[in-house]
């Protein structure tokens, strides 16, 4: 084999294996909902993959008559198909039983070492066994290797995730290592009569491309649901994009990359599905907010609600996907915030924007935050961040954010702000206290509407409305530092890592770590 | 150790184990530093998914160019190999020290810069070096260990293996265990001494090893 040839397919293989990990991670990730350890259980799953092909291949090599070049067009043959049926046929398994969700990462792991076998057996065809060229060859065929996957971050992972869905993503990565198989096949000695193999090929990329749609038919609400998957389950709407995956339920659930992330609903009283009347406690923590932070829009259904708050004069949302535009563009009541001119939607990373945007001043900051647990929360729960997203605050300014049932959080906010409150999951906190009285409070919560009416004078919502008005705000500051909690902060990122798994072990303290 | 002697098991030297063993090493630092830096670069520029992809794409491009320059460099003498190799992987470890406050402190200088085009500039700017380092340890012992065994396909597969494998078992202890019992700079503080004893005992065994195997 030419180097040049070795150098192409090195890049090709490289770019189809980062870019098959990028959708492992989308996979993997949507089932485990994106925890913490997900990324680095995926990326261990791939390299021991990638480690295993790379030595047990090249034995395959020292056995005698082996045709190398077809040894690989074999691999990458099997490797592609067994990536594109694995999946679906593992992921309709799991609807029988969730211990089939094992045999996902075998999947990966066999797939990864097919792929992986691939560099060291081009190295073995290409490279000449003179001394001299041996290190410079090798490299080449490395960078090429390399250089394939780095494009694929960039073709893969943001322009094919936002124009195609991942089982058309995983169906073309196939076609292109089928190809690939036939070409090298084509080439080597000793194959088979070129028709017969150029009709197998065929017929394997035709059926390929005929089956992808009935293979991959609910393929995410099995991946989410296992075994409690039923035609209730499917969803009623699902948008790929290159930030993520977002669905939803029947029920008007949005889930994103696999994890709750909030319902379309402001009604606080009969349907609260999504416990929206936590939104509408804002009304007993500040007296009069009228500019308004909202990091994270998700359904929109929180921002509705201060939108319908007749305080609030400007609003700025900003959200990381700008995929959630689209699907609340589908939910009447939530889709005018869209076209609100008091509102500004602005497509950033939250932590991002508050950092170029110190100047800008807010009555209120509010976070639907996702679960602690999952991959990056420290980003918007750690000390560091609370201490910026406080500087942002007007003085009286109060900030209102889900802890996800993580004390850590309150805990955390206790050390930035001097007064500390808790309603629902949800903490809110000011250097001011909270002592709004009940007539205060009163007035406050009249001032929201729903569909242009005052919402609490209307029967349905008055008995919800008093009481959530007489609802106790206690001051937890003091409290709340007593106890044996973590401080979250971006170096020790105890809400990903620590505090669920050291809850097991309380008696112990890890070496290192900043637990006060 | 101090009665080193020149073996051949199953045609790799006792010195070729050792090396092995200390690239699986290589390994388990590298992923380290590629797993926390990630997570600071995120922190610092964004979890968005303009700046993930250009942080990663960033990070392979520099490990491929540093392959190249490693290539270019693995014409030399046995000794200058394992020079080179101890080299990369010292400077790997300085830079591991200093690596968080460093990405830190640019992201704050480049902050009104980093949305924009700037943003491959700048966290290649950061993670030269190291990527340059890593990417040549590669080249740089397969062609030490391609003058051992006289061939290629054996020494690439098994650095490839040994240094993937390293990898792999970095990625469960960085996540499963430094970050559970650690912080950030404790996991790469671990990173960076791991680099350091690979690079002393490379050093060690070098002096050991008669010059021609």
């Amino acid at each position: 084999m030419t180097l040049r040839l070795a150098l192409i397919i090195s890049l090709i293989a490289g770019f189809v294996s980062i870019s098959m990990e990028i959708v492992w991670f989308s996979i993997l990730g949507y089932m485990f909902k994106g925890h913490a350890f997900t990324f680095g259980a995926v990326l261990s799953l791939v390299l021991f993959g990638i480690a295993f092909g790379a030595k047990y291949g090249y034995r395959a090599v020292n056995k005698p008559g082996v045709n190398v070049l077809q040894l690989i067009s074999k691999y990458l043959l099997v490797g592609g198909l067994f990536n594109f049926a694995g999946f679906p046929v593992i992921a309709w398994l799991m609807t029988f039983s969730s211990a089939f969700a094992a045999l996902l990462a075998i999947n990966v792991v066999v797939v990864s070492g097919l792929l992986g076998c691939i560099f060291p057996l081009l190295c073995h065809l290409a490279v000449s066994q003179q001394e001299q060229s041996v290190g410079r060859q090798t490299s080449q065929l490395y960078a090429a290797n390399i250089i394939g996957a780095t494009t694929g971050p960039l073709i893969t992972g943001y322009i094919l995730y936002d124009l195609f869905s991942i089982e058309q993503i995983i169906t073309g990565l196939c076609v292109v290592l089928l190809l690939l198989s036939f070409m090298l096949r084509m080439r080597s000695a000793g194959a088979a009569p070129k028709l017969k193999n150029a009709a197998v090929y065929v017929t394997l990329l035709v059926g390929v491309v005929l089956v992808h749609n009935l293979l991959y038919t609910h393929f995410l609400e099995h991946i989410q649901y296992q075994s409690i998957f039923d035609k209730t389950k499917v969803y009623k709407h699902l948008l790929h994009n290159r930030s993520g995956i977002l669905a939803v339920d029947q029920q008007d659930r949005m889930f994103g990359s696999g994890a709750y992330d909030g319902a379309f609903n402001t009604d606080p009283s009969e349907y609260n599905i999504n416990a929206v009347d936590r939104i509408y406690m804002v009304a007993a923590m500040h007296r009069q907010p009228e500019s308004v932070l909202v990091i994270g829009l998700s359904t929109g259904s929180w921002a509705k609600v201060l939108a319908n708050y007749d305080h609030v004069k400007q609003m700025t949302i900003i959200e990381i996907n700008p995929g959630y535009l689209d699907i609340i563009s589908k939910y009447p009541e939530i889709a005018t915030l869209l076209t609100d001119k008091r509102v500004k939607i602005i497509i950033d990373d939250g932590r991002r924007w508050l950092k170029r945007n110190p100047d800008q001043k807010f009555d209120l900051i509010v976070m639907n935050t996702t679960y602690h647990w999952r991959q990056n929360s420290t980003n918007l729960l750690s000390y560091e961040f609370l201490g910026m997203a406080k500087n942002n605050l007007k003085p009286n300014g109060v900030m209102y954010w889900n802890t996800t049932k993580s004390q850590d959080v309150v805990y955390t906010a206790a050390h930035v702000f001097s007064h500390v409150t808790t309603y629902g999951t949800l903490v809110a906190a000011s250097d001011s206290p909270f002592n709004l009285t009940e007539e205060e409070r009163r007035s406050n919560f009249m001032k929201f509407r729903r569909f242009d009416e005052v919402l609490f004078t209307q029967e349905k919502f008055v008995n919800r409305g008093n009481q959530l008005i007489n609802m106790p705000l206690p001051e937890l500051h003091d409290s709340i530092l007593k106890q044996d909690l973590w401080l979250i902060t971006d170096n020790n990122m105890a809400a990903e890592y620590k505090a669920d798994i050291w809850a097991i072990f309380k008696n112990i303290t890890p070496v290192g770590a900043e637990k006060k | 150790m101090g009665s080193f002697k020149q073996t051949n098991t199953g045609g790799f030297s006792f010195m070729t184990r050792i090396l092995s063993l200390l690239f699986f090493c290589s390994g388990v630092s590298a992923i380290i530093y590629q797993i926390v830096w990630q997570r600071v670069l995120f922190a610092s520029f964004g979890t968005d998914i303009e700046s993930i992809t250009i942080i990663v794409s960033v990070f392979m491009l520099g490990l491929g160019l540093g392959s190249l320059i490693g290539g270019a460099m693995s014409n030399a003498s046995e000794k200058k190999l394992i020079n080179y190799f101890i080299f990369f992987e010292v400077s790997i470890g300085l830079f591991g020290l200093i690596s968080i406050p460093l990405i830190e402190y640019v992201s704050h200088l480049t902050l009104h810069l980093s949305g924009g085009w700037w943003l491959p500039f700048i966290v290649f700017a950061i993670l030269v070096i190291p990527t340059f380092a890593m990417g040549a340890t590669l080249p740089v012992l397969v062609t030490y260990l391609f003058k051992q065994t006289k061939s290629v396909g054996n020494s690439v597969t098994r650095l490839y293996y040994i240094n993937t494998l390293g990898s792999a078992i970095g990625c469960l202890v960085t996540v499963g265990i430094l970050f559970v019992i650690g912080t950030r700079q404790s996991t790469i503080y671990a990173a960076a001494f791991l680099n350091f004893l690979i690079a002393f005992l490379t050093f060690i065994y070098s002096r050991k090893k008669p010059a021609t195997v």
